[in-house]
């Protein structure tokens, strides 16, 4: 289990509102100057930044005072992790490698993570959703799926 | 007028039109449940079938699957926290929870009947009305947009969640984020950091099915070991009287705010959307319950988005001008049939125009049979295995951020999104707010640089503008009941307020 | 020993790939047009309406893909990247000839290989009806309310806004311009008075006009349009405006001028289907066939009279 106090969590978000203050201001000091009676593309993003990094300092500031113990339990950690991992893989690779490879993997993999099932089982269910997923999309609706090495 | 009407009716059944109706509505509802299959997609998807055929036909095919499509992504909202459109965004907020309670018919019911009431007022007044309104529409200009936006962004209050300033927080980091991309004013490409996909921003629907439905299976593995309640038992599909009773005003409220939306070009559904649930929520009694799965915080959006789907058919039909993004695809199919949309079509084409409203009201009636009678197969999904469906979940997520626009960084979009959301959430960071400025950022924005164009710099001209003033009213009167609100509830707390799970 | 066997079998696929690519066998496979915007736009409507043919004449379907983001700029960057072989075209916008210099796209037309023209529309300029009568009570208003008159266009850097900038150069007036997110809600920003005109295309203001809700003063092309003949253009006044808008196809630069051949003569027989016309005809698009030479002179032309223009309305930013 992963385990993060809030008032941290509270203390990372008024370190990102202070960031995000610095970087637009840094970023919009470069766009151009208004033409005729423009509002000008720096003005809006500042406003809402110098709002955004005020309201994150209050944030943090008051969490901090309040010394409450409260925190964010994260189960199974890393599992939760490797989730993240296994669909950014997945994410990345639809294109190169194409959803009817990937997609039954990638949920096999998934379902082992969780101790779904047995493993004939589990890759059964992969493929069955895969193939719902892929008539309802590609051959009912027409919708292109990542095609991939196959070319289908 | 009545009797063209009839005409109408008459056409729509006689020339078979009734049956491509009928088909429009069934795919489109398939289409809307699929997460990244929007409405406006479907239609664009069947234009070079339409190509060729009667116009009546080939318009009710559009019309049926515009309807279908935008009631039909409340069916995975409320099933599986993935709104299948971004209409369906505001759906997730008490749906969700309601299924999750284990009355997931009733869910689908209230969503079905409200999307199916809220689609008919939107029609008769399309129907009855519609020059009418397209006259007030017009007069809608730049400072009205941003007033009609902060009047939207000030709905954060009430979906903010247990801490208002995580709340604004929330709001204002969406805001921020709708700033990426090419300047609507200046035409200049912000904080786009060379990346070419951050010109247009990033897009909404990979961002909400990241943050509702990515986030929701991340949970599911976190949680995969718990034993999971049987959510599969499905309760009756259907609602009692009384409940009847509780949603119609809201039902009827949310109908008017939708086709209104829907009738001024540039806002679309899924304002219409948030817009109702925020009224609703403001003037319910149960408002404080709202996020816990009530059947009001469903009713509401759905009947708002339903009815946005005729009122965006106001102008274009009066006066050539599509109201929302499915419009505009529609217009582009009405050409190609050799119709000219707009304030001829009236005079020249006076048979196809009511059969199409005779179509959109009959929509309605056919939303209503087919949803309740396709809810009971619908939920079955919830009777697979927890572990399943959290899988269910995470790759139609993927595979729907990819669809819209084929395109491997919105996938990475809703990764990305889904694991901030399920870190927030956690911490109270309530997701709603961020939509909503994500949603209204961009339209108070681009109108605000329009109001100082056309003004010349002068901020007098809102409130000079009687319409302007019907805003201001309307804000101060949500402030001024909101505080009221809350005065009261704090001097009686009440023991539900806190009470069951998370937005 | 199976290192030398292994270097012939290597050398005799090479040559047999290599005889293949002699002979010219192209096409073999299906070819992709890419429409950097989305399903159901007008530019979308044109590509489809041509590629219903191209099975007809390239012996190979042509598929039409919407790759949608950045004003076009993430569907062109897809074809600039892709390989040069004629399989990955796109459909060129007109904006590819300045919005390099704007600061939108990483690559200008010279990243292409242009293959031919298929449509011009020219600008034009549209009023409430009732407020100006013809362009030189307009002008006068103008001259007379130096910077008071507001035209609507369908977004900053495109081509219509560049198109009223050039008119108000040559008619030495000063305008003030509107940017909306595309041409329907400037429409409607005029038909509700909270503008004075726009200067999108004259299909795009079609129903309106033909309603008498609005009046268009002017077309901004080189001969009147034929849905509008009494019509005048700018040129006709003594205005030296020339404003067109243009889509063509190309694919990605170093295409084998073989293959750009084959192409063009195969997509120019697509664009004489009396479904390809009546198509455009429907839609208000006008039909502009033009070869690969004379395309890229119109490019050229038209990025060279709207280069000072750029500079005058603070959009040059490379």
């Amino acid at each position: 289990m992963f385990s993060l106090k809030i008032r941290w969590l509270d203390l990372l978000i008024g370190i990102l509102g202070a960031a995000l203050l610095l970087i637009v201001f840094i970023v919009s000091a470069s766009f151009p100057a208004p033409h005729q009676a423009q509002l000008g593309a720096s003005v809006f993003p500042r406003i809402i930044v110098i709002l955004l990094a005020v309201i994150a300092l209050y944030i943090a500031f008051t969490s901090f005072r309040k010394t409450s113990t409260d925190s964010i339990e994260i189960h199974n950690a890393s599992k939760v992790a490797l989730s993240f991992i296994l669909l950014f893989a997945y994410g990345l690779l639809l294109k190169k490698i194409g959803f009817v490879i990937l997609t039954p993997i990638f949920i096999t993999l998934l379902l082992v993570l969780m101790k779904f099932s047995r493993i004939l089982l589990n890759v059964i269910a992969a493929l069955v959703t895969t193939g719902a997923i892929y008539v309802v999309f590609r051959l009912f609706l027409s919708v292109p799926l990542p095609e991939g090495i196959l070319g289908f | 007028m009545i009797s063209y009407l009839i005409n109408g009716f008459g056409n729509l059944v006689l020339s078979g039109s009734i049956l491509a109706l009928f088909i429009g509505v069934f795919l489109g509802i398939i289409i809307g449940a699929l997460p990244g299959l929007t409405a406006t997609m479907g239609i664009a998807l069947l234009i070079p079938f339409t190509y060729g055929m009667d116009p009546a036909f080939a318009l009710s095919l559009m019309v049926g699957i515009f309807a279908g499509g935008i009631y039909g992504g409340s069916i995975s909202a409320i099933l599986l926290r993935t709104p299948g459109t971004p209409a369906a965004g505001a759906t997730v907020l008490d749906g969700y929870p309601l299924a999750q309670k284990g009355q997931a018919g009733k869910a689908l019911a209230v969503s079905t009947i409200a999307s199916a009431l809220g689609g008919l007022i939107g029609a008769l007044i399309l129907t009855f009305l519609a020059p009418q309104i397209a006259k007030i529409a017009v007069l809608f200009g730049p400072p009205e947009y941003v007033l009609l936006g902060v009047y939207g962004l000030s709905m954060i209050s009430y979906v903010a969640g247990k801490s208002m300033s995580k709340g604004i927080f929330m709001g204002l980091l969406g805001i921020l984020i709708s700033t990426i991309g090419i300047d609507p004013i200046s035409g200049f490409p912000r904080f786009t950091f060379g990346q070419l996909n951050l010109l247009s921003g990033l897009s909404l629907l990979p961002v909400l099915i990241g943050l509702f439905a990515a986030a929701q299976a991340f949970e599911g593995v976190e949680k995969y070991n718990e034993i999971q309640s049987p959510q599969a038992k499905i309760t009756k599909i259907g609602i009692s009287g009384k409940e009847f009773l509780r949603i119609l005003p809201h039902i009827v409220k949310s109908a008017f705010i939708g086709t209104f939306v829907g009738a001024v070009p540039g806002t679309g559904t899924d304002i219409a959307a948030f817009l109702s649930y925020g009224e609703a929520k403001r003037s319910a009694k149960n408002g404080n319950e709202f996020g816990t799965g009530v059947i009001e915080g469903v009713a509401a959006p759905e009947s708002g988005n339903n009815a946005c789907v005729n009122g965006a058919m106001i102008p274009m039909f009066t006066l050539g001008i599509p109201g929302e993004a499915a419009t505009a695809v529609m217009l582009g199919g009405l050409m190609l049939l050799g119709l000219q949309p707009g304030p001829l079509l009236f005079r020249d084409n006076p048979q196809v125009i009511y059969t199409v409203f005779a179509s959109t009201i009959t929509s309605n009636l056919l939303i209503l049979v087919l949803g309740l009678f396709g809810a009971r197969f619908f939920a079955k999904v919830l009777q697979l295995p927890a572990k399943l469906i959290t899988t269910l979940i995470f790759v139609l997520a993927i595979i729907g951020s990819y669809a819209m626009r084929n395109n491997t960084f919105d996938v990475s979009v809703t990764i990305i999104a889904g694991f901030i959301g399920f870190i927030l959430t956690k911490a109270d960071y309530p997701v709603p707010p961020l939509l909503l400025g994500l949603i209204l950022g961009p339209l108070v924005e681009a109108n605000l640089g329009r109001t100082v164009i056309i003004s010349e710099g002068n901020y007098s001209i809102f409130f000079t503008r009687p319409l302007c003033w019907l805003f201001w009213a309307l804000i101060l009167y949500t402030i001024i009941s909101n505080i009221s609100k809350s005065r009261k509830a704090s001097k009686q707390p009440s023991q539900e307020a806190h009470n069951g799970g998370k937005a | 020993m199976r290192r030398r066997i292994l270097g012939i079998i290597a050398l005799m696929s090479m040559v047999v790939t290599l005889g293949a690519f002699a002979q010219g066998k192209f096409p073999t496979k299906p070819i992709k047009i890419i429409v950097p915007w989305d399903a159901g736009g007008g530019t979308d409507a044109v590509a489809r309406a041509l590629a219903r043919s191209g099975e007809k004449y390239l012996g190979v379907p042509v598929v039409v893909e919407n790759k949608p983001g950045g004003s076009g700029a993430v569907g062109l960057a897809e074809v600039v990247q892709s390989a040069p072989d004629g399989y990955t075209l796109a459909i060129l916008p007109v904006e590819l000839g300045f919005m390099d210099k704007t600061g939108v796209y990483p690559f200008g037309f010279k990243d292409f290989t242009p293959i031919m023209n298929i449509n011009t529309d020219p600008a034009a300029l549209t009023v409430k009806t009732g407020k100006f009568k013809n362009v030189a009570e307009f002008v006068a208003y103008a001259k007379a309310n130096p910077g008071k008159l507001k035209v609507g266009n369908s977004g900053t850097g495109l081509l219509w806004h560049l198109a009223a900038a050039v008119f108000s150069k040559e008619a030495g007036i000063s305008l003030t311009y509107v940017p909306f997110s595309g041409a329907a809600p400037a429409i409607a920003a005029l038909i509700g008075n909270q503008i004075d005109a726009v200067s999108v295309s004259g299909a795009e203001v079609q129903a309106q006009v033909k309603a008498g809700e609005l009046t268009m003063l002017a077309c901004m092309g080189d001969k009147r349009l034929a849905n509008f003949p009494e019509v005048p253009t700018l040129m006709e006044l003594g205005y030296n405006v020339n404003i067109n808008t243009f889509r063509g196809i190309g694919g990605p630069k170093g295409l084998p001028a073989d293959r750009v051949k084959i192409l063009a003569d195969a997509f120019k027989k697509m664009m004489e289907e009396s479904d390809f016309v009546s198509t455009l005809g429907k839609m208000g698009l006008g039909i502009d066939y033009r070869s690969t030479a004379d395309y890229k002179k119109l490019a050229d032309e038209t990025a060279a009279t709207l280069a000072p223009i750029l500079t005058e309305l603070g959009l040059l930013r490379k």
